[in-house]
């Protein structure tokens, strides 16, 4: 292939020579295609043997024409020059010098020699310098054949190419067939190959194409709104769901700090800080995280309830790059349950007027004591006077004493319009005196006419509980009441206690009584609504006793004893001992005992 | 030994003890305040005259078992029942078992007053009836048994021919006997006798 290669290379040579003296035409012509030496003895002629000829005129204006040329496809030829002086071995480097020049003779088939000149010109300054120095010592102004200027001119102005049609594509093809075919085939090759890989690329992109579509369908035919978060916190995607229900569009959040649209500000109205947004904690520590109850606000500046799962998307590498947020618009639920609490609430609060109903009797009793009091003191006393007997003293006496006894009237009212007042206030620190008191005014009288005793004992540092006052007082009642009509045909002693006792951080309350017991009602069934051994009863005491304890996150148990008598209790949580100095008082009486601090006994 | 009427009070509620001792005081009336039926049992003297003003619902021993307890004794002063409200099948009760009257609190003080009055007559009229039938006994107790089968016979309406028929003795004798009976028992007719008889037996012979 080399050699056919110089070969070509020669053959250009000799057809760009066609104006070179004779001795220069047999020169070459009588080197041998295949010889190498030709192109050696040649340029040694052009270059370093001055003896054998001296350039004529038109061999200057071959050498001005050459010098042209070259210049003008210095381009052409840089490639091919790298790899003349070192022919490569390989044999895709020739193919590709093949291909090439196969390109340049198509490209420029009447031109051919041009390239013939261009490639026997090594170096285009070497050349110059070659022609400029060729006489070896003559003047290179006086050429050896004098022409005449016009002959030189008409040269000039002769087109390059005029004598040039010599080597067509006929020629070529039939030399280089064998190069033409596997250029050709390479190109096919490739060809096929480029659009194979078109091909491909396009159903690439339409699979990835049809598989975010598919993506944006799943998201958005999500219920739960769905968007995601890079790692300084600004959205990435968003779904259907999402802009309905923040009414903001995609394009409005995306590449936007979602924490900033929709998460700015908490329930309280004061503003949500950045570093305590579960959305952005959840890539901050790699965690998922739940929050079950939080605040999104719409475009309109309006908010809603939101409960959402927050979780750390990664990359391939498992790196964290953001995180992925489900949340639901939790107002339905939300309004459900304020119903059920509203009913609840309602429902204790009927259960509490009608237990108030119940104890009517003995209530009015507990009133009427009072004012018989009250009216049998004054008119007494009126009496004292319209008599003369009156003394100032005396009168004086009277007039505290029915004062005294109006208190007590008001006291017992009290009692009972808290008991009854539907609106609850709030958890709170109680003296646990104060609710005992409520249970032993309201039940007194009935307590008296069953002939049951009732106690109050408070140990040390149980004195004050965080409760819902009434509603503890409701349990109290209930279950004393309980224990009252538990008794009522024994007649064994009759006493209920309340005993309230520190337990760490709570307070246990107590109702014991020294009734029969609870007897075959199972304790299973014993906090169940509707499960009564009373005639008149609906059996709902001691289950909305139980919610009303769980509430305050106790549990109401009971322990119970044939023949001895049942305990009810629950636990408290204790409101800050030492509000007052006599929890410490009392413990510094260890022999005292933890229940002997506060204890009374009402008859 | 005291024999002014004397209100006995029975409450269990300090204040309204103190009140009606005091309205009792406001009326000259004496009296003596009990907080529970037991105490007043135990101070109990049938021999005091008198009325009990007794509350109705109290510890241990409500008012209505220390009426019953006194039902027993042969005498004891008149009850009246101070109820609450709604007491009344209570008083209903009461009443039955022989209280002179039930006053439901808060009360006028004037209608506990008249009751308190009332009362205490009925324990004179009471005690005035259970003084005579203690003298007819007393009396009845100087009899022989021939003279007490002949005051049998004499209240059983029969005539002396009969009696001495029945008895199987002479008419002069029934007659001598008739005047004994009626000089010991203190009569001096046949209808006296037979209201002091029927004294002793109120269902009468």
């Amino acid at each position: 292939m080399i050699s056919s290669l110089k070969f070509f290379w020669l053959s250009t040579r000799a057809v760009e020579q066609p104006d070179t003296d004779l001795q220069t035409r047999t020169e070459l012509s009588s080197g041998t295609p295949n010889d190498d030496q030709g192109i050696v003895n040649w340029g040694a002629s052009m270059h370093g043997s001055p003896p054998v000829f001296l350039p004529s005129t038109d061999d200057v204006i071959a050498d001005a024409r050459r010098v042209s040329r070259a210049s003008r496809s210095t381009d052409a030829r840089r490639g091919l020059r790298r790899r003349t002086p070192k022919p490569s071995r390989s044999m895709l480097a020739a193919l590709i010098k093949l291909l090439l020049t196969m390109t340049l003779l198509l490209s420029n088939v009447g031109v051919v020699p041009t390239v013939g000149a261009a490639l026997q010109d090594d170096d285009p300054q070497q050349s110059r310098a070659g022609v400029q120095s060729d006489p070896g010592g003559a003047d290179p102004t006086l050429p050896r054949h004098p022409r005449p200027a016009d002959q030189v001119l008409t040269a000039l102005s002769q087109a390059p190419s005029d004598h040039d049609a010599l080597f067509t594509l006929g020629d070529a093809l039939e030399r280089y067939w064998i190069g033409v075919m596997v250029g050709s085939g390479v190109l096919l090759a490739l060809l096929a190959l480029t659009s194979r890989v078109l091909h491909l690329n396009k159903r690439l992109s339409r699979a990835n194409t049809r598989l975010e579509r598919r993506q944006q369908l799943i998201l958005d035919s999500v219920a739960e709104g769905i968007y995601g978060v890079d790692l300084e916190g600004r959205a990435t995607f968003v779904n259907k769901a999402m802009e309905r229900m923040t009414g903001w569009r995609a394009e409005e959040l995306i590449g936007n700090d979602q924490h900033e649209i929709i998460h700015h500000t908490r329930a309280d109205g004061e503003p949500h800080p950045r570093e305590e947004c579960p959305v952005l904690a959840t890539f901050r520590d790699n965690v998922p995280r739940f929050v079950d109850e939080d605040l999104f606000w719409r475009r309109n500046a309006s908010s809603f309830p939101v409960e959402y799962s927050a979780t750390p998307i990664r990359d391939e590498i498992g790196e964290t790059i953001g995180s992925v947020v489900v949340f639901r618009d939790i107002t339905e639920r939300r309004r459900a349950a304020e119903r059920i609490s509203q009913h609840e609430a309602e429902q204790t609060h009927f259960s509490r007027l009608s237990t108030i109903g119940e104890m009517a009797s003995g209530i009015a009793h507990e009133l009427n004591q009072p004012l018989t009091a009250i009216t049998t003191n004054a008119r007494a006393c009126v009496r004292l006077i319209d008599s003369n007997r009156a003394d100032m003293t005396i009168c004086a006496n009277v007039m505290t004493k029915i004062a005294e006894q109006a208190e007590r009237a008001g006291e017992v009212i009290r009692h009972i319009r808290r008991f009854v007042r539907k609106e609850q206030p709030e958890i709170s620190p109680v003296a646990v005196a104060d609710m005992f008191d409520t249970v032993l005014v309201l039940l007194r009288q009935d307590a008296r006419r069953a002939n049951v005793l009732l106690h109050q004992q408070i140990g040390a540092g149980a004195d004050r509980v965080m409760a819902q006052r009434t509603q503890i007082e409701q349990v109290l009642l209930n279950l004393a009441r309980n224990a009252v009509e538990a008794m009522s045909d024994q007649p064994r002693e009759r006493r209920v206690l309340l005993v309230a006792r520190r337990y760490h951080d709570a307070v246990e309350i107590r109702v014991v009584d020294t009734g029969p017991g609870l007897g075959e009602l199972s304790p299973e069934h014993l906090f169940e609504a509707f499960v009564t051994t009373k005639a008149q009863g609906l059996g709902v005491g001691l289950s909305i006793s139980t919610g009303i304890v769980e509430a305050h996150g106790g549990r109401l148990r009971v322990d119970s004893t044939a023949g001895i008598g049942a305990t009810f209790y629950f636990s408290l949580p204790c409101a800050g001992a030492g509000l007052d100095s006599e929890p410490a008082l009392a413990s510094l009486e260890p022999t005292a005992g933890v229940l002997s601090k506060r204890e009374t006994t009402h008859e | 030994m005291n024999n002014e009427p004397t209100v006995f009070i029975v409450d269990d509620d300090n204040e309204v003890r103190a009140a009606i001792g005091l309205l009792m005081d406001s009326v000259g009336l004496p009296n003596e305040t009990f907080d529970s039926a037991w105490t007043y049992l135990a101070r109990f003297d049938p021999a005091r005259p008198g009325c009990l003003i007794l509350d109705v619902r109290m510890r241990q021993m409500s008012g209505l078992e220390l009426q019953q307890r006194l039902a027993e004794e042969p005498i004891h002063p008149p009850v009246i029942i101070i109820t609450g409200h709604g007491d009344v099948p209570m008083a209903v009760r009461a009443v039955k078992n022989g209280a002179v009257d039930f006053i439901e609190k808060p009360f006028n003080d004037q209608a506990l007053l008249d009751a308190v009055h009332r009362a205490i007559e009925i324990d004179a009229e009471q005690r005035g009836h259970a003084l005579e039938v203690a003298s007819v006994q007393e009396r009845m107790e100087r009899l022989t048994k021939r003279e007490r089968e002949v005051l049998d016979q004499i209240v059983a309406g029969k005539r002396n021919k009969v009696i001495a028929a029945d008895l199987g003795i002479s008419q002069s004798t029934v007659e001598a006997h008739r005047a004994k009976v009626m000089e010991k028992l203190e009569v001096r007719s046949l209808s006296e006798l037979m209201r002091a008889m029927l004294m002793l037996d109120p269902r009468g012979a």
